[in-house]
Formats: C-alpha cells, sequence, structure tokens
C-alpha cells in the first residue's frame, strides 16, 4: 500500500511538471525579448536594403544572442542530437542562403537598369526602326513581376533574364524564318508563273510578238541561271534546293524554245543586248562603255542576222550580252523586277549577314561574359558587320553611308513583321509560363486532351511560318486548355481533400 | 520633383552607384524626357527593393522564429527523456522496495 502510493504520487508529479515548463506564455525570456527587437528592427528601418551585409550581421548577431542565451538557460541543450549548436548551424545557413537570395535581386535589379541604361540591341533596335517588340518585352517582365508575389520573383529572376534574351535570339530565328518563308513564296511564285508563260509559248495561246516572247524567255533564264550559281549554301539550302530544280527544268525548257525558234531567240537577245547597252550608257554617263565594249562583237551579230544565220547570230549576241553583263556595277539595274533579282541573287550573303546577326546578337546577349556594358554592342556596328558586302536594295555597297541607310530601311521592313511576331512570342512565352506555375506537365496535357498538342504545333507551325496571327491565336488556345487542366486539378484536390 | 530629390533619388539608386562616372554625370545631367525616363527607372528600382528587402528581413525573421521553435522543441524532448530516465528509476526502485516486503 505504501508503495502503491509512492509511485502514484510520482507519477502524478511528473505530467504536472511538464505542462508547468512547456505549456501556456511562459513570461519572455532573453532570447524571446532578442527575436522582438529584431522584429522591431525590420520595421523601423525599411531603407537597410541598401546593405544587405549588415541586415545579415544584424540577423546572425540576433541569431547568436539567441543561442548563448539558450545555452546559459539550458546547458543540457549543447549535448546529443540535435543539439543546440546544430540548430544554430542550420539556421545560420539559411540566413546566409537568404542573403544570397536577396543579393541576387539586387544584381539582377542593377542588370536590369543596366540594360536599359546601355542601349543594349533591344532598344537601340526599337529606338532605330520603331519597334514596339522591346517596350512589349519591358511589359511582360513587368506584368509577370506583378503576378507574382516578390518572393517567387526573387527565385525566377534569373528566369526572367533568361526570357528576355530568349526574345531575343527568338526574334532572330523569327526574322530568318520570315526571310526564308519570304524567298520560298517568291520561288515558288516565280516558277508558277514561268511555267504559265513557257505553256502559252508552246501551245499558242500567247498571242505576244515573238521578239517580246523571246525576251521573256531570256530574262527567266538568265534569272534561274543566276540563282542556279549562287550556289545557296548554309541557311535556307533545303528549302531552296527544291527552286533550283524547278528552274533547271524551266531553263531546259527554254533551250528547246530556242532551238526550235532561232530567228525568234535572235531577236530577243538583240533586244536585250540593245536594253542593256543603253542601261550602260546612261550609267557611265560619259563613256558608251557598250560600245566599247562589244561593239565588234554587236557588227558580226547583225552581219550573221542579216544573212538568215540566226543561230550564230544569237551566240554572238549573248557573247555581247555577257561582256556587258560582266561590266554591269552588281544588282544595279532599274526596276522592280530587277530589284528582284538582285535580292535572288544575294540571297546566300543575305543568310550569311543574318547568320553573321544571329551569331553577334548571341554573343552580346550570351551569359558568363565580361560586364553587360562590354558585351552589349552597338547595334548599327552589328548591322554594318553583319551585312558588309550586302547590297541590299538592295543596293548596299561597303562602306558607304547611304547604303547602309538603305540596308536599315531594308531592315525595317524586315521588322513590320518582328513586330506582329512578338505578341505571338508573348502568348507564347506567357502559356510557358503558366505551365511552369501550374506544375503541369505537356505529356499530361497530351493524355488528357489532344487539343493541347494540336493549339501548341500550330503555334509553333505558324510562328515558323510567319502567320504570326494564327501562333497567338493558337497559343492562347493552348493557354485556355492549361487553365482547364489546373481547375480540373484543383477540382480532382478538392474531392481528395 | 526638384533637382535636388532627382539627384537624391539617383544617388540612393543601387543600379546608378554600379555606373562608370561618365553615364552617372550623363545621368545627372539629364532633363524633360529623359529625366522622366531615368526616374521611373529609379523609382521602380525602389519599389523592387523595398519589396524586396520586406521579404529578406521577413525571411531573416522566419528563420529566427524557426530557431525559436527548434529550441523549444529540444526543451522538451530532454524533459520528456528526464521524465522517462526518472520514472524508470522510481520503478526500478518501488520494484525493489516491493521485492524487499514480499522478501519480508
Amino acid at each position: 500500500m505504501k508503495t502503491q502510493m509512492f509511485i502514484k504520487k510520482n507519477l502524478f508529479f511528473f505530467p504536472s511538471r511538464l505542462v508547468f515548463q512547456t505549456g501556456g506564455e511562459a513570461p519572455q525570456s532573453a532570447w524571446e525579448q532578442e527575436v522582438k527587437k529584431v522584429e522591431q528592427k525590420a520595421v523601423e528601418n525599411p531603407q537597410a536594403y541598401e546593405n544587405a551585409d549588415k541586415a545579415f550581421d544584424e540577423a546572425k548577431a540576433a541569431l547568436k544572442t539567441l543561442k548563448d542565451t539558450a545555452a546559459k538557460e539550458h546547458p543540457d541543450m549543447m549535448h546529443g542530437k540535435p543539439n543546440l549548436e546544430d540548430l544554430h548551424n542550420e539556421a545560420q545557413r539559411k540566413l546566409e542562403a537568404n542573403k544570397d537570395n536577396f543579393k541576387r535581386i539586387l544584381d539582377y535589379s542593377k542588370r536590369k537598369v543596366e540594360l536599359s541604361q546601355n542601349d543594349g540591341p533591344l532598344t537601340r533596335y526599337e529606338s532605330t526602326v520603331e519597334v514596339k517588340g522591346p517596350e512589349d518585352v519591358s511589359k511582360l517582365l513587368d506584368d509577370q513581376a506583378k503576378l507574382t508575389d516578390f518572393d517567387k520573383m526573387a527565385k525566377s529572376a534569373g528566369d526572367l533574364t533568361v526570357v528576355k534574351e530568349d526574345l531575343a535570339r527568338l526574334n532572330v530565328d523569327v526574322r530568318l524564318n520570315n526571310i526564308k518563308f519570304y524567298l520560298n513564296q517568291y520561288y515558288l511564285e516565280t516558277s508558277l508563273n514561268d511555267n504559265k508563260v513557257l505553256k502559252g509559248i508552246k501551245d499558242g495561246t500567247d498571242k505576244r510578238p515573238p521578239e517580246t516572247q523571246f525576251s521573256d524567255l531570256y530574262a527567266m533564264k538568265a534569272k534561274w541561271e543566276r540563282f542556279q550559281r549562287s550556289g545557296f549554301q548554309g541557311v535556307g539550302a533545303d528549302i531552296m534546293a527544291e527552286h533550283v530544280t524547278n528552274g533547271l527544268a524551266i531553263v531546259r525548257d527554254i533551250d528547246d524554245l530556242f532551238k526550235e525558234n532561232p530567228a525568234s531567240r535572235a531577236l530577243a537577245a538583240s533586244k536585250r543586248l540593245d536594253d542593256i547597252s543603253a542601261w550602260l550608257k546612261n550609267y557611265s554617263k560619259t563613256v558608251d562603255t557598250a560600245s566599247f565594249l562589244v561593239g565588234p562583237t554587236k557588227i558580226l551579230a547583225d552581219g550573221a542576222f542579216n544573212k538568215g544565220e540566226y543561230e550564230d547570230a544569237a551566240d554572238l549576241y549573248e557573247k555581247a550580252i555577257k561582256e556587258c553583263e560582266a561590266h554591269m556595277p552588281q544588282n544595279l539595274e532599274a526596276g522592280n523586277a530587277e530589284r528582284l533579282a538582285a535580292i535572288r541573287e544575294e540571297y546566300p550573303k543575305y543568310m550569311a549577314a543574318y547568320d553573321n546577326y544571329g551569331r553577334l546578337s548571341q554573343e552580346a546577349f550570351a551569359p558568363d561574359h565580361a560586364p553587360v556594358s562590354n558585351r552589349i554592342q552597338d547595334q548599327q556596328t552589328i548591322w554594318s558587320k553583319a551585312f558588309k558586302g550586302f547590297d541590299s536594295t538592295v543596293l548596299i555597297q561597303p562602306v558607304s553611308n547611304e547604303n547602309l541607310q538603305a540596308a536599315l530601311a531594308a531592315i525595317k521592313s524586315i521588322t513590320v513583321a518582328c513586330n506582329e511576331a512578338v505578341p505571338a512570342l508573348q502568348a507564347k512565352i506567357a502559356l510557358n509560363g503558366r505551365l511552369k506555375d501550374s506544375g503541369l506537365k505537356v505529356e499530361d496535357l497530351v493524355a488528357t486532351d489532344d487539343k493541347y498538342k494540336i493549339y501548341l504545333e500550330g503555334g509553333n507551325f505558324n510562328l515558323t511560318s510567319g502567320n504570326f496571327g494564327a501562333a497567338q491565336r493558337n497559343f492562347d488556345a493552348a493557354f485556355t486548355v492549361v487553365a482547364n487542366a489546373e481547375e480540373k486539378k484543383r477540382a480532382q484536390e478538392r474531392r481528395v481533400a | 520633383m526638384t533637382r535636388e530629390e532627382y539627384t537624391q533619388l539617383a544617388k540612393n539608386s543601387e543600379s546608378f552607384k554600379g555606373m562608370d562616372k561618365d553615364l552617372q554625370e550623363k545621368v545627372l545631367k539629364a532633363e524633360g524626357d529623359v529625366m522622366e525616363h531615368y526616374i521611373s527607372i529609379f523609382t521602380d528600382e525602389n519599389k523592387l527593393l523595398n519589396e524586396a528587402y520586406k521579404a529578406f528581413v521577413q525571411d531573416n525573421e522566419n528563420i529566427l522564429t524557426s530557431f525559436k521553435r527548434n529550441i523549444k522543441n529540444i526543451q522538451a524532448t530532454k524533459l520528456k527523456e528526464a521524465e522517462n530516465s526518472a520514472v524508470q528509476a522510481d520503478t526500478k526502485q518501488a520494484e525493489e522496495l516491493l521485492k524487499g516486503i514480499n522478501d519480508v
């Protein structure tokens, strides 16, 4: 009985002691007061961000005080696992990580402003050619900042920079693709038209005089031969290979027609030689270059023609034409048709220029280089480097300010497409952002909603093909699919809960 | 905004501090739309960094609070261990007492 009373008494004693020690609001200890001080300091000193190290040191000091006070009040906490020292180290590591994170925000802010201050490619691009893109980029960044709470933004600060860089690269890609698209369309339409002309001449439905018809054939032949010679190396070679094949077929057809109609061929060649001679004479102003160059050949050709030796005459006229062409300044022929011919001939250089521009832009934006201010090159320098040697009327000749202006004008026209592309790109970026935030995977969406894949692929295709309005609509539609999937996910989570 | 206020705003800016001297001079001499442009940059920066700072301090505070909570948890664990140890000791003592009584 005595023992039972002893046990009962002691068992009741321990729980009451436990409640006393840990339950309820005990009076504030010294270390609790330290916490309050730190909290108060944060409210009183909102400008302390200017010195993140100082704020960190204060928090670190408060942490040490907390530890020392706790160690003094509870020395047994210094032993075992986890002990006070472990907890202190862990908390200090978290404080350091927090400081690093904050400094990243400071750096990001500096870098963001620095980009703006230095008139980076995007900004300069905007001011030179009135591109709306960069404004939209800034707006996009700002909107993202508003949409996200700051902690989240801090974590994604790097991502936002990447978005901006990606957008710059995408702009280059889009412009490049736009040119490829344009040239593809041009050659497709040209070969269709040329085949139509050939068919009309062959079946007799073309009622124009033979010399006019054959003059057209000469121009067509010259165009396709130039196209074939230009080679189309590198970017665009894939889409151009088919057109080269089409063009060669056209040239063969023209040669057949020439063989069948030597008189018409000779007449057309004679007319073309006259046109080129007139142009050269006008161009050189003071010297009749054509007469000087091809006078003797032309006399021989005229003689052959007058004797009815049309094939010989045509060959001689063509020889004279080639001599003239060899002395014509490249791509300075007048008229829209000739301008287009010039663009075609210059296409490889054009593509090389774009490759070069893309490379330079990427270098300018590439991470891990020395300061941004050194990396970001003057936009005009980039363009002039990229377009050096490129005749852009495309009219450009090296080192001529006039030609540089012409190149910039050409760039401006290309940039119109870029302006149209920006909303589509924004829609795509917003879609990616939404997907990332929602935690949904593309595979999840494809599994549950095939429309997503259709919309996404359609958007990407239209973006590449230059149909930016359609691309934007596709991405918006895909956005809706993601939003629906999010709603389904939430509903499912609610059901589970 | 007066010129003095503008100058102060610029000089308080982290991005301004990071600029080279030439650019700093250019910024301080800015007028009209250009000045407005810089004001907007610095104001945005201030807003951004103020919010960042609040988050930074809040996180520091959370870390300290968490540290405080962990200390309490350790205290509770230590007390529990002490209780268990005391109960075991008392039980053993009681058993010995009972054994003694029984022996008697």
